[in-house]
């Protein structure tokens, strides 16, 4: 009895103790639903920010892409890319509504200043609503850098687009409490096409050997030789420069006033052509094509005198050999005609044999447009060549042989072997048109003019110049900086 | 002996306490776990959306039908049932109200919005939204879906001319729960989940002379 009795606290202490630990379980309890709770509801509001913040690289991009591109001259024209630099900027109301957008430059960050209300310029980005508690603040970033120095006249964009979002939960004072997502969308860069390019040698074999012109921007990645008096930029305004610029060994006796040594300058990815894409994008002007263009092997040959006449539209072929006849492309101002030779090992040509993969037209192309001021007609004939995967593993062959005809046409073939030749009777040589991109590049003529309205057509409709490549998601903190808003990403 | 049984009270008090707790935490963790399946649904809806301006073009993003009316009218502080927001339905002015909260009415719509809200994108011909879809799995549960196109206002360069009226277009998507598979039916959450953002025209319709320039590395489709 006296045991028992001695023992009698005993149970207030077990009952505490029993108590504290419930009391601990029940706390944790809580804890946990609160957190769960808690995480849901950000979860919530995270999402929200990230669509806000989709919404505003979707508001920027858009207002990037209704400037006037054929003003931006993309070829590096007479302004080069300095236009591009502008930017457009949202104007608001007291409401924050859009009234209108102003175009100013890159401040000295090289970003587009902040919108502060009245078109830029302010301290700091205005947020817009999106609904539901979202917000973004968002602009554009033009990346522009100059790789051969900003004497060169080259410029590249690397421009990108980055949007800061939040969900202020209603309470837009607690900046605090904001639940933020920031994305950077990376867009495409913009790298004008120039009158010669090499990704590796650029050979100008001008009238004997001695003198030709050249009137726009040259660059190779390794060597450059051109003829002893080579004459630049002589019928061109001002604004375009008529450079030179090497990579390794610069051949010509005279010195240009604008001499450039920069490496990799030349960077060009190759087209890839949609096995689905038809060889004709309109049906009948493959049937016009007769007998030169077979819908089994999708080459096109043209061995006699005939003359073939390609309409405005889109062509693949799988080879397009043209050793004798004339061919007409009859572009119009309002659609080109573009020949795109597709690789030797796509879907659409590894069923073939013999040689493939190339553009051969030993009697010249005769582009309808061409000859237009400033060239601005060699856009009509754009001849796009895959390669086969080896440098200069491809052949891209244009021999002009009526001196009454200019040869005038964009040809990409960054990894093939291309060469032009202008039409030449004695020692009257015409002069050849447009752009030119090869890996080792050789031209032979005693004058070669840049097209300057590179972006009057379209390669492919179904994306704006400036379109995204890929997003960053970015640690965010509020507000958007205006002179470092990639920072974290 | 009157120790043990205070003792025994208590203990028991705390035991009750404790189970009403967890089943108080239970039914909280699964209404979270609820509004979470919902937020994917809802998710799953948008990027769904996304999808169909990448394969079928920009001019596709629209209603292919009118939503069904509202089912409250005044507007509630807080309907239940999305299509409460919508003006003028069925008309040529139909539009969608562009809340700040679309949980407490009372805050009213965004600042840009107007006074109407933002007008509906409905084309019965090229659309290719489906203004509700019913019987969406959400966990183990279903969801009814509704989505709305709004033409949305985000500026345009008016030394253009005059500004496309559609060329941004705002997606409103709404998730709510309709049938509970497990756990208490009566438990939230009750009220739809909203998600919004803004889809543009990738080639402005204003854009001069559609002068967009060679872009080179790309499919071309």
């Amino acid at each position: 009895m006296r045991r028992l009795r001695s023992q009698d606290g005993a149970v207030v202490a077990i009952v505490v103790m029993i108590l504290a630990i419930g009391l601990l379980v029940g706390g944790a309890a809580v804890a946990e639903t609160l957190s769960t709770r808690s995480h849901a509801n950000r979860d919530l509001r995270s999402q929200r920010a990230l669509h806000a913040a989709n919404a505003g690289i979707q508001a920027v991009l858009y207002q990037q892409n209704e400037l006037d591109l054929r003003s931006l001259e993309l070829n590096g024209g007479p302004l080069g890319l300095s236009t591009l630099l502008d930017c457009v900027v949202p104007k608001l109301d007291v409401s924050l509504k859009v009234t209108g957008l102003v175009s100013t430059t890159v401040n000295s960050a090289g970003i587009c200043p902040a919108t502060d209300g009245t078109g830029g310029g302010g301290s700091g980005y205005v947020g817009q609503p999106t609904g539901d508690h979202g917000y973004y603040q968002a602009v554009f970033v033009p990346g522009a850098t100059a790789p051969g120095g900003a004497s060169s006249g080259r410029v590249i964009l690397n421009p990108a687009v980055v949007s800061l979002a939040w969900d202020d939960n209603g309470n837009a004072a607690d900046t605090s409490h904001y639940v933020m997502r920031k994305v950077e969308a990376v867009l495409a860069p913009i790298d004008p096409l120039q009158a010669l390019e090499a990704a590796h040698d650029l050979k100008i074999n001008g009238l004997l050997g001695l003198t030709s012109v050249l009137n726009g921007n040259a660059r190779a990645n390794n060597d450059v030789t051109v003829p002893p008096l080579l004459f630049a930029n002589t019928n061109l305004s001002n604004g375009l420069i008529g450079s030179v610029t090497y990579g390794n060994n610069y051949s010509g006796l005279l010195s240009l006033s604008h001499l450039y040594h920069t490496s990799n300058s030349v960077n060009r990815s190759v087209v890839s052509i949609s096995p689905s894409k038809a060889d004709c994008s309109v049906a009948s002007n493959c049937s016009a094509l007769g007998a030169t263009y077979s819908s089994t092997t999708h080459k096109f040959s043209l061995t006699n005198s005939a003359t073939v006449n390609f309409g405005p539209g889109d062509y693949v072929f799988c080879d397009f050999n043209a050793t004798s006849g004339t061919l007409n492309f009859n572009a119009t101002a309002a659609a080109p005609v573009r020949i795109f030779i597709d690789s030797p090992t796509s879907t659409r040509c590894s069923g073939n044999s013999g040689s493939q993969g190339n553009f051969v037209a030993k009697k010249g192309v005769q582009n309808a447009l061409a000859g237009l001021a400033n060239a601005t007609g060699a856009t009509g004939l754009q001849i796009y060549v895959v390669g086969n995967g080896t440098y200069n593993g491809t052949t891209v062959e244009i021999d002009g042989t009526n001196p009454g005809v200019i040869q005038s046409a964009i040809v990409y073939a960054p990894k093939s072997q291309v060469s032009e030749t202008a039409g030449c009777l004695l020692f009257l040589c015409i002069g050849l048109e447009g752009s030119v991109i090869g890996y080792d590049t050789t031209i032979n003529a005693t004058l070669f003019t840049q097209d300057l309205e590179l972006s009057n057509y379209p390669l492919y409709a179904g994306l704006g110049a400036f379109h995204v490549q890929k997003y960053v998601e970015c640690a965010a903190s509020y507000p958007l900086s205006p002179t470092n808003p990639t920072s974290g990403c | 002996m009157i120790e043990v049984t205070v003792a025994m009270l208590l203990v028991t008090l705390m035991v009750a306490g404790l189970g009403g707790l967890f089943i108080t935490g239970n039914h909280s963790s699964l209404a979270s776990q609820r509004q979470i399946n919902l937020l994917e649904v809802a998710q799953a809806q948008i990027e769904q959306v996304r999808q169909t301006v990448k394969q079928y073009g920009f001019s596709t993003l629209a209603l292919n039908a009118y939503p069904a009316d509202p089912t409250h009218s005044p507007l509630p502080s807080s309907p239940s049932d999305p299509n409460d927001f919508l003006v003028n339905n069925g008309t040529s002015s139909a539009s969608y109200l562009i809340e700040q909260n679309y949980n407490s009415t009372s805050h009213g719509q965004i600042s840009i919005a107007p006074a109407n809200g933002e007008p509906l994108e409905v084309d019965t011909t090229n659309g290719r939204i489906a203004p509700k879809t019913t019987s969406v799995a959400a966990g183990s549960d279903t969801a009814t879906v509704w989505t709305y196109v709004t033409k949305a206002t985000v500026g345009c360069v008016s030394t253009l001319g005059a500004c496309a009226a559609d060329d941004a277009r705002r997606v409103i998507v709404a998730a709510r729960l309709t049938t509970i598979g497990n756990g208490r039916q009566d438990l939230g959450p009750n009220k739809p989940v909203y998600l919004t953002t803004i889809i543009s025209n990738p080639i402005p319709s204003n854009q001069p002379n559609n002068a967009i320039g060679l872009r080179l590395g790309l499919n071309i489709g």
